[in-house]
């Protein structure tokens, strides 16, 4: 137990507060220094005080508030504390103090500060105390003066031991991590690597050898002083380092390599090429006693930084080149001379001067990108561009990169060409010799010399991971394994003060991941010190030298339609997408594809009108120089996206009866065309219901859809609008295409390929002919050759009648076939609508037409208005050799239809162009209306079975045994 | 020695003169064996082509005719010989013969008015040797397929006959040849009333396309020239596959008409098929108007025997030209 005397004793609020504790507590304050030890049952003390105390608690008198005590006793044993009190006098009041008397009150031994020994000293510590922060204490055992042993405690202080550094050996610097040991002498600094691009502070260090920390010293540090000169000693003042200037610092700390901190400037704007500066390096210790320093002798180093090359104009540096290179051919000197009048003419008989290679810059792009401008720059079609790549121009590239170093051509040991999308190109890439795949975002090649020339240079392209691969077949690939790009006739040539790097790049097409859109075309020529020890190459200082816009995709053709306005004018409508690039002109070729379209066709707002000829090959199509087009031009900014719509009306003059081929060719930015053609179809075309369809070759026009034609409402006597289509049961064809069914769900099926046994030549008639005889034997028939007004009235007394001739028949307009009727040719049958049987007939009542040439339907009395209208004939139709709709209303602006209720056989037995030949043609209404309309009536099979008989198809199959 | 020599000679030359024959005779006889076999493989030839000349002959002599009037005929000649009449339906008749004693056929024609003399033929002399024809005629069995080509119809015509209103027929095709093939189902009504039959309007749902097609249901499996999704597979793969069936006195209303079915055409598309179909109840003569006959006739001409056999419907129908609403037999339209 240890109790502070010097203070109890001095101080009585020390006392109080010690007392208060005591009683809390069986530990009495304790100090260092002397100290009083008491024995079991010692009175420790016993004294007054005046101190009202302001206890509540419940206890003895001096517990009281307000009180005081005059005599208090603590007695210890037990190793416990034990207080009593006595003589209380209470106070006055709150804060005053009563009185009480002394005198009778201090009964104890009152200890004395230990005695009777002196502490030892240690070595290299003095008992003076000298001010270091470094003691010790040292302890004897002495007595306080009533009878108990005590212990006596001195502080010895440490004598300083601390000693300066020698001077260091070495100072580096390492920038990107490439390390340089400084040069002592100011005459010859040594060349550091410029920094790359984005380095700070932190990637850029200073360093002398580290030391360990000696033993008289309590630490070790570094101390590093930079004078930066900069570019022609334009920094080389230096102050101090409490007030440095901004390019100038000074660094400490325990670490020996510490980062290089220019007080107010970048790394970069201190460290910037060509600049010097000197760094000064030394150690320092630190005194055990207080926080001194002790500094080494500094060592003095110097620094240059490397400059790296710069692209020039090569033409302008390069006299080597001057020789081989057409284009850095200088008028004077060439051909140009021979011939005044070219020089005003050709841009290659122009001395462009020199290049600034700056942003952005005409001449810059074609310093980089030698093949732009010429022919390659053109596309078989006649488009130009000197901004894109497409799958034609511009591709191969010839790209050449020349680059000139301020500190020799020597240095030079590569250089890199980039084509960046988002032009955030890596810093310090790797090399690896592994190829992988480059993105085609960024398409990096890389140039290096292998060996001490450049005969056979190394090229490493970009991997989606940053690194450099190695690439010995020329082909970069993306992450799909495909080919992008193709690099070929790499080629190196070393000037006295130029290098030039040429090489040609083919961009590749047809990829799932290709190069596409705008691309930063960067570049930078790599000397050695950009070369990294560790395998990097510091390509942070690549310049972007202009926008290059690649395209290999051609333009999509997403619409090119029409919208008819009347029976010769239509609207021309498209939808072109550029992909990749906007669309920079639409090219319009008007073609011929029969013999029945002869006329020229206009546009609203052309001057020219477009001939007609015969289809060409399809890469004769669209041209650009061609003059029988028109030709739309647009301007920048490019649209991605063209569309037209109702606003290039065509005027088809007086051309029917076949197909105008229009042919719609865009070009989008890299040249890239595309076309699609449409055909405005003039041919008539069937409409059908009910019963089979079969055409040897082509069913002709296919149908169109008419489900908006409001005028096709209740024109028709047996079909629908709606159920307007090629035909509704079976579509079957001889060959090997049959056009698509406009209303699929009416339940129509199609087959190609089919052969029908029904298709004989030279047979039908006389075969129905043998029937019809058979059947008259069995039935009266009324026979006449002649028809009249109406099948009653040609065959007054039999219901069913024949009218047979060895001669053509005529049936006049109007006819109604109100008996059986069967109407037989031995040559051909014409016929004038309309042909129509009894309203609401649906017994077998009607006409059959059987000529054993043709049938001939003749224009008939015109029905047409403000919109088509449709002649009528009822029957069914057969012909040994061919139906012929005859053309109408030629000199009408709009003209008949034709619509039959029956069916229509022809056998082209006389080898007809066209069994079924339609002649009547509605121009440009055939796409709201079909020409000829054909429904189906089982009535006509059961007249037949009244004429003809019925039948079954026998086949004979033979028994027994062949013998061999 | 010389003679030795001479003798030696001669020996070699007497065995050189008898191989020569040997050889000689053998060719010879060759020749003549294989002369002689030509010679009676020529005469079957002919004999055989003019057996199957003379079937063909009879064959489309008798299909002019009805075949419910040829078994007239053949009942009417068995009454003359107080032989009964039978029922070509269940019955089976015995085959008619015609040869040197026999003039069964011969007797047939002349009922059927025909005036041909089968018996005095420039081929197959029924008097030379042991000539003889033979005609047989009876009801096709239900395993008997008829072929229809492409093209060609295949029709029940119920018109006219009194079927039970529970009758239905089963149909089941069968591919006969080329796998791309298939079919259209053809109904056609006509209304009840029998007095001013008039026939329905033609409708959508009257006709149903099937192509021919494997146990996936999928037609161009097995034809790519068949389009469009409108087509019934119709599993070939299934022996026991067959159409849904057709009641035959199926009755639709349209426009306020009730009408009947009236006829039902099956047309082959793209190659040939095999048709057969049966009747349900079979307890109801449901097919009764609607049956294949089969009519065989062979001729034996100087022992060898060839002949030909037809399949013939009870009831014929309309050409199947006017189930077309365009033909176009030359060239595109």
């Amino acid at each position: 137990m240890k109790i502070s005397s010097t203070n109890l004793i001095k101080i009585p609020l020390w006392l109080v507060t010690f007392f208060i504790l005591s009683f809390f507590k069986n530990s009495a304050y304790a100090d260092v220094g002397l100290v009083i030890t008491y024995k079991p049952g010692e009175c420790v003390y016993e004294r007054c005080d005046t101190r009202c105390v302001t206890d509540t608690s419940a206890g003895g008198c001096w517990r009281q508030r307000k009180t005081t005590f005059c005599c208090y006793t603590s007695v210890y044993y037990n190793g416990v504390f034990h207080h009593s009190t006595k003589d209380c006098a209470s106070c006055s009041g709150w804060g005053t103090f009563g009185t009480c008397d002394c005198s009778a009150c201090n009964n104890c031994c009152t200890p004395v500060p230990c005695k009777d020994c002196t502490p030892a000293i240690p070595d290299g510590y003095t008992d003076v105390n000298n001010g270091c922060k470094v003691t010790t204490t040292r302890s004897c055992t002495g007595n306080n003066g009533c009878g108990s042993s005590c212990t006596v405690t001195r502080t010895r202080w440490l004598i300083e031991t601390n000693e300066a550094e020698t001077q260091p050996a070495s100072l580096s610097i390492t920038v990107d991590d490439e390390t340089f040991l400084l040069s002592t002498e100011s005459t010859t600094p040594t060349k550091i690597k410029y920094p790359s691009k984005e380095t700070t502070a932190d990637d850029v260090k200073i360093s002398i050898p580290s030391r360990v920390i000696p033993p008289t010293s309590d630490g070790l540090g570094y101390h590093f002083r930079v004078n930066n000169y900069g570019l022609n000693n334009e920094w080389i003042a230096y102050t101090d380092c409490i007030n440095p200037r901004p390019e100038d610092f000074c660094s400490e700390s325990t670490n020996n390599i510490q980062d290089f901190t220019p007080s107010s400037y970048t790394v970069l704007n201190t460290l910037k090429q060509g600049a010097e500066g000197k760094v000064s390096g030394m150690y320092y210790t630190v005194n055990r006693c207080d926080d001194g320093k002790l500094y080494s002798l500094p060592i003095e180093t110097y620094y240059k930084v490397d400059n790296i090359p710069e692209p020039v104009d090569v033409c302008e540096w390069n006299s080597a080149l001057l020789a081989s290179d057409p284009e850095c051919i200088n008028p004077p000197d060439g051909k140009c001379q021979w011939d005044p009048s070219i020089l005003a003419t050709d841009p290659k008989c122009i001395d462009p001067g020199e290049c600034s290679m700056e942003e952005d810059l005409e001449c810059t792009k074609k310093e980089f990108f030698t093949n732009i401008g010429d022919e390659d720059s053109t596309s078989s079609k006649g488009c130009y561009s000197e901004d894109y790549t497409g799958i034609e121009i511009n591709n191969p590239l010839k790209i050449r990169v020349g680059g000139v170093d301020k500190d020799g051509v020597d240095e030079i040991k590569g250089a890199v060409v980039w084509f960046s999308k988002s032009n955030n190109t890596p810093t310090l890439p790797l090399i690896t010799e592994t190829y992988s795949s480059t993105s085609t975002d960024d398409l990096g090649i890389l140039i290096l010399q292998d060996g001490a020339d450049w005969n056979n240079p190394k090229i490493y392209g970009i991997n989606s991971n940053n690194t450099w691969g190695r690439i010995t077949d020329g082909e970069l690939i993306n992450s799909d394994g495909q080919q992008i790009a193709s690099i070929s006739d790499v080629t190196v040539t070393k000037g006295e003060e130029v290098v030039t790097f040429e090489i040609i790049l083919e961009l590749l097409t047809n990829n799932t991941d290709m190069l596409s859109g705008t691309y930063n075309f960067k570049s930078i020529v790599l000397d050695s010190y950009m070369l990294l020890s560790d395998g990097r190459v510091d390509i942070s200082h690549m310049i972007r030298h202009f926008n290059w816009g690649v395209d290999l995709e051609r333009p999509a053709m997403i619409d090119l339609d029409q919208k008819v306005l009347d029976s010769r004018e239509l609207y021309l409508n498209w939808n072109v997408d550029g992909t990749n690039s906007g669309i920079m002109g639409i090219v319009i070729n008007g073609y011929r594809d029969q013999p029945l379209v002869n006329d020229t066709i206009s546009l609203f707002g052309f001057p020219n009108q477009i001939i007609l000829d015969s289809i060409p090959p399809e890469d004769e199509i669209g041209h650009l120089t061609d003059t029988n087009t028109w030709i739309f031009n647009y301007t920048n900014p490019y649209s991605l996206q063209v569309i037209s719509t109702d606003t290039n009306r065509i005027n088809i003059t007086e051309n029917e009866g076949g197909i105008i081929s229009m042919y719609v060719t865009a070009y989008d930015q890299g040249c890239n065309d595309n076309l699609r053609a449409h055909n405005i179809d003039l041919k008539p075309w069937i409409a059908t219901k009910g019963g089979i369809v079969y055409s040897k070759a082509s069913l002709g026009a296919s149908a169109k859809n008419v489900s908006e034609v409001d005028e096709l409402i209740g024109v028709f006597k047996n079909i629908l609008r709606e159920e307007i289509d090629t035909g509704t049961e079976l579509i079957s064809s001889r060959q090997d295409y049959i056009a698509n069914l406009i209303n699929p769900t009416l339940g129509a099926v199609r087959a190609i390929n089919t052969y029908d046994s029904n298709d004989r030549k030279m047979y039908w008639f006389d075969y129905l002919n043998k029937k019809l005889k058979e059947q008259k034997s069995k039935l009266g028939f009324t026979e006449t050759e002649i028809p009249n007004t109406s099948s009653s009235t040609t065959c007054i007394l039999q219901d069913n009648c024949l009218i047979y001739s060895s001669e053509n028949i005529t049936i006049p307009s109007g006819f109604v076939c109100d008996k059986n009727t069967l109407v037989m040719s031995e040559k051909d049958i014409i016929l004038n609508p309309e042909i129509i049987e009894i309203e609401n007939n649906q017994s077998t009542s009607g006409c059959i037409f059987l000529a054993k040439r043709n049938i001939l339907i003749k224009e008939g009395l015109r029905k047409s208005t403000t919109s088509v209208g449709y002649d009528y004939i009822e029957g069914f139709l057969i012909a040994e050799n061919q139906i012929l709709v005859e053309s109408g209303d030629i000199n009408e602006s709009i003209r008949d239809g034709l619509e039959i209720k029956g069916g229509l056989v022809a056998m082209g037995s006389e080898n007809s162009f066209s069994a079924i030949l339609l002649e009547r043609n509605l121009r440009l209404f055939n796409y709201s209306h079909p020409t000829l309309v054909v429904a189906w009536d089982i009535k006509y099979a059961r007249l037949s079975e009244v004429f003809f008989g019925t039948e079954a198809p026998m086949y004979k199959q033979e028994v027994g045994f062949k013998l061999f | 020695m010389n003679n030795k020599k001479n003798k030696k000679y001669e020996s070699q030359a007497l065995a050189i003169t008898m191989v020569v024959m040997v050889v000689s005779s053998i060719i010879a006889m060759s020749i003549y064996f294989r002369s002689q076999k030509d010679k009676t493989l020529t005469l079957e030839e002919r004999a055989s082509a003019e057996a199957l000349e003379i079937s063909d002959l009879i064959i489309d002599k008798l299909t002019l005719f009805p075949v419910k009037d040829v078994f007239d005929q053949i009942n009417q000649i068995r009454e003359t010989k107080n032989l009964e009449w039978f029922d070509y339906v269940d019955g089976t008749i015995p085959p008619l013969k015609e040869n040197i004693e026999t003039h069964e056929i011969s007797e047939l024609f002349t009922e059927l008015g025909l005036i041909d003399n089968i018996r005095n033929l420039s081929i197959c002399p029924i008097s030379e040797g042991s000539n003889e024809y033979q005609l047989t005629i009876r009801q096709a069995d239900e395993n008997t397929y008829f072929e229809i080509r492409p093209g060609q119809i295949w029709s029940l015509p119920t018109k006219g006959l009194d079927i039970n209103d529970q009758c239905s027929v089963n149909i089941k095709f069968e591919v006969r040849g080329s796998t791309k093939a298939g079919f259209v189902l053809i109904k056609s009504y006509r209304s009840v009333d029998s007095i001013n039959s008039t026939y329905k309007n033609y409708d959508y749902e009257d006709i149903t396309s099937y192509c021919f097609a494997n146990s996936s249901g999928e037609c161009n499996s097995l034809n790519e020239n068949f389009f469009d999704d409108n087509w019934q597979p119709y599993d070939i793969t299934n022996s026991e596959h067959s159409l849904p069936p057709i009641q035959l006195k199926e009755t639709i209303e349209s426009e306020g008409v009730t009408y009947v079915l009236d006829e039902i055409r099956i047309k082959a598309i793209g190659g040939t098929i095999g048709l057969k179909y049966t009747s349900t109840p079979i307890e109801l003569d449901c097919l009764a108007g609607l049956r294949m006959m089969h009519l065989r006739v062979s001729a034996n001409c100087y022992g060898i025997y060839r002949g030909k056999e037809v399949l013939i419907p009870d009831k014929k129908w309309h050409n199947s030209l006017f189930d077309y609403v365009i033909f176009n037999a030359e060239g595109s339209i």
